[in-house]
């Protein structure tokens, strides 16, 4: 136990600048944001760098954090997943990737090797893989390779109202398999 | 529409999955603050993602603990000595305002761009009426709820509007890739116009930024065009509410000799009305 715990407790500390806020914060969640970082960027160092960053912004802004809007490791998990998907984009920019069918084709063999090679660490996984295919594809689009609804319609060729369905099929369904009310 | 219908539309998941415009993120924190069942929903949709990160862990390398908490230590001993210089990634209202602080003397007209302090005294002051207003439009289910959302929209997003035009616009003018054409007036026509180009040919990406062109007559609207081996292509139509900041995406070219706006009938014509030009540049 440590009174961090108490996350009213660990976000004051944390804006007071404590530096063992910081490490705690650092122990509790950097797996976690790791493994999302690396997810969406999947090259090790770069994801390193990614967290690094993400980190350092954490530190930054954590004076701006509110607590009505959310959890902390929701915070800062949006914090670590934009500083993802900027690098991602950066790179797909410099590799100059326009096709679509391109694009499909690299982020459907992207994800195939990413949940295959990388160490699981909890069962939730398979749960997750266990959602029906299309809409485990649609929150990997969306939450992993940050494409917006628009952009999958325009890639799926499916319309606006099917995607935001799905997407929020698949919501409720992970509602239901990791038993949040 | 009522709560559940709210719930229902999808946009919490949007928020939560981060696709939101800055307005509808507005929108979901305040219904998110004043309803109960909304703010629940968005609750145990965070909590989805909040475990789907947790079902995706992975340790991260063993000595970037020791280097990320140098960091930050170090970054913290740095603000402390030396105050608010803060080294990377300020928040983006920061940025915009470094931007057009730096650029101002060299750039068309920034002049409107509200000093920081302002913008946010303004949203706090605005944000409490706004999420009353905006829920009772909601949930008032008909037609002129969109109208009115908008309106409502335009007052009170329109700096963070404007802040994000003057972001976009930055960034075009900063990139090395755009060139910029400013088009003089015609003698005959409007001598005191100046319209500009911003044209990145390799990508065949052209903005246009109306800088003083006038308001048309009724039942009018300006027309692009480029003259392409000779030929004028049609660009576009410069939508009628413009203003002198105004940055409009036009229709893409690979490869043109001149640019120049015409004025024509509403909707714009195939080819262009040569009496009617009123700013032109050949490159």
């Amino acid at each position: 136990m440590s009174t961090f715990d108490d996350h009213a407790i660990l976000i004051s500390c944390l804006k007071t600048k404590q530096e063992d806020a910081f490490e705690y914060l650092y122990d509790r969640y950097s797996a976690a944001l790791y493994g999302i970082v690396l997810k969406i960027v999947t090259d090790a160092d770069e994801a390193s760098d990614v967290l690094q960053d993400a980190f350092i912004n954490i530190s930054l802004k954590i004076d701006t954090y509110d607590s009505t809007k959310g959890s902390l490791f929701t915070w800062i998990l949006n914090i670590a997943r934009n500083k993802a998907l900027d690098a991602l984009r950066k790179k797909e920019r410099k590799y100059k990737i326009q096709l679509d069918d391109q694009i499909v084709g690299t982020i459907e063999s992207k994800g195939a090797t990413n949940s295959n090679s990388q160490t699981d660490t909890i069962g939730l996984r398979e749960i997750v893989s266990k959602l029906k295919p299309d809409l485990r594809e649609m929150i990997e689009l969306h939450y992993f390779n940050g494409y917006t609804q628009q952009e999958i319609t325009d890639m799926k060729g499916i319309p606006l109202g099917t995607v935001k369905t799905k997407i929020r099929t698949a919501m409720q369904s992970l509602k239901k398999v990791f038993d949040i009310k | 529409m009522n709560i559940q219908e709210y719930i229902n539309s999808g946009i919490i998941e949007q928020y939560v999955l981060g696709d939101v415009s800055v307005q509808e993120r507005q929108e979901v924190e305040c219904m998110s603050h004043i309803y109960p069942e909304i703010q629940q929903e968005l609750y145990s949709q965070q909590e989805v993602i909040e475990k789907l990160a947790m079902s995706f862990q992975v340790a991260p390398p063993a000595d970037l603990k020791a280097k990320i908490l140098g960091r930050i230590k170090e970054q913290n001993l740095l603000n402390e000595t030396t105050a608010p210089i803060v080294e990377e990634n300020p928040d983006p209202i920061d940025d915009e305002v470094k931007v057009v602080e730096t650029l101002k003397d060299n750039v068309i007209r920034m002049s409107d761009a509200p000093p920081k302090s302002n913008w946010i005294k303004y949203l706090a002051a605005a944000s409490l009426v706004f999420c009353i207003a905006l829920a009772g439009l909601i949930f008032k289910n008909n037609s002129e709820y969109k109208e009115e959302l908008n309106k409502l929209s335009v007052s009170n997003s329109g700096l963070e509007d404007q802040m994000h035009n003057m972001t976009q616009k930055m960034t075009i003018m900063q990139d090395p890739s755009f060139q910029k054409i400013a088009m003089p007036g015609i003698k005959e026509k409007s001598p005191e116009s100046v319209a500009t180009v911003y044209w990145n040919k390799k990508e065949s990406v052209v903005y246009l930024n109306p800088n003083s062109l006038p308001k048309p007559q009724d039942g009018k609207q300006f027309q692009l065009w480029a003259i392409k081996d000779g030929v004028p292509m049609d660009m576009g139509m410069l939508p009628n509410d413009f203003d002198s900041n105004s940055f409009v995406k036009m229709t893409n070219i690979d490869n043109a000799q001149a640019f120049a706006i015409t004025m024509e009938k509403e909707g714009g014509v195939p080819s262009p009305t040569m009496s009617e030009m009123y700013v032109m540049a050949a490159l």
